[in-house]
């Protein structure tokens, strides 16, 4: 089941992103990063495509989101130019959206699921709960409806802005667990860990 | 710009007042300004006092130093695997800033390309830029080709942005035990003339 662009309604929040960046108003640099906010959130808006798919063999689902390449080609040539402000600015900002996407697809998935007297149980994630190549074999199906993603053979997706993960169900209404839990990643540093 | 000292310059990430102030003399005073303020917001984002995005802002002032036209004395890629080029893009942002001469090999690199790299250009850093819990075998993998290439002691091996857990960081053959960034960069310019 692919779900497009229709389906979300992504929108840019700067004082999620100023405070995942740690840039507040008493910092010198908040200027550069506020200056640089409309065209970063101009040039997402050009370059964003989300779209979703929703897969399911013997009661685990897999779930694929992604922005596309063009976000990350954009942070990209933005880091070889020296714009390191609007680079940084546009890489989280893609963050910001693709976790506002994952809250609304896990939103969505919710109620169609309960409509169906289901529940989501567990979220099992690439890297922690499952290996590359399971990854790679849950991800089989989707492919064809996502020809140009690919997935390393350490599990990085490409694009990289693009979030894969499996989902088990359960007949009783557990403890809704579809996002993402920081506590199981070993990346201490990591800006999102608290989001 | 009227009115801002050069290091608010830098702060505010402001490369055109920059730009306009080395111009108008004393380059090398302002470079060691430059290079103390690095440090400063490095140490302190490396206490977890001051946020990265100040260290971003600066290193985007800091380009107002032309590089020195120098050989490369490191270089950094994307671990096999590692199809991302973001990680990477951090990290010779940083390395820029600090004008270290870094050849940039892209993304998804094997062990020998590393290697070739290393040899050809007699560098003395080699930078792989991770992700996963996968690149500790690259770093093995790595280490092991360049000591049966008898040139493991030629260069000095780091791995940044990997979400490995300090001990498993400690336990690789890395010259430098910490993966973050700005904590390479600042021990890079440090060890440079080793």
């Amino acid at each position: 089941m692919i779900f497009g662009p229709e389906h979300f309604r992504l929108q840019p929040d700067a004082p999620e992103v100023f405070g995942w960046l740690g840039c507040g108003e008493n910092l010198p640099c908040y200027a550069a990063f506020e200056a640089a906010w409309p065209e970063a959130a101009a040039l997402l808006q050009g370059d964003i495509c989300p779209m979703a798919a929703l897969s399911e063999h013997d009661d685990l689902l897999t779930v694929f989101l992604t922005l596309g390449a063009s976000p990350e080609n954009r942070v990209n040539a933005l880091f070889h130019q020296q714009k390191y402000v609007l680079a940084s600015l546009l890489n989280t900002l893609c963050d910001q959206m693709l976790f506002q996407m994952n809250h609304q697809f896990s939103a969505m998935l919710q109620k169609k699921l309960n409509a169906e007297h289901r529940f989501m149980a567990d979220r099992l994630e690439p890297g922690i709960d499952f290996s590359p190549q399971l990854q790679r074999q849950r991800f089989a199906p989707l492919q064809s409806a996502f020809p140009d993603v690919k997935i390393s053979s350490s599990g990085i997706l490409t694009p990289a802005k693009s979030m894969m993960y499996c989902v088990t169900l359960s007949q009783h209404a557990c403890d809704q667990a579809s996002l993402h839990d920081c506590s199981k990643c070993s990346q201490q540093d990591c800006i999102y860990r608290k989001a | 710009m009227d009115g801002i000292t050069f290091r608010e310059a830098l702060l505010r990430g402001d490369r055109e007042a920059a730009e306009s102030m080395l111009q108008a003399g004393a380059p090398g005073q302002l470079k060691n300004e430059k290079n103390a303020l690095l440090r400063e917001l490095t140490d302190g984002h490396l206490r977890g006092e001051i946020p990265f995005c100040l260290l971003t802002a600066a290193a985007q002032a800091a380009c107002a130093f032309p590089l020195e036209n120098r050989p490369f004395i490191a270089c950094c890629g994307g671990v096999a695997g590692n199809t991302s080029a973001i990680g990477k893009g951090y990290m010779l942002m940083l390395l820029r800033a600090w004008g270290v001469p870094a050849l940039d090999l892209g993304v998804d690199v094997p062990a020998d390309v590393f290697l070739d790299a290393a040899m050809a250009h007699h560098l003395r850093y080699i930078i792989c830029v991770g992700f996963s819990a996968a690149d500790a075998d690259f770093i093995q993998t790595l280490h092991r080709r360049a000591a049966e290439h008898g040139i493991r002691e030629q260069f000095r091996l780091v791995l940044c942005g990997a979400s490995l857990t300090p001990e498993t960081l400690a336990a690789l053959p890395l010259d430098y035990p910490d993966s973050r960034a700005a904590a390479i960069a600042e021990w890079m310019v440090d060890t440079w003339t080793m």
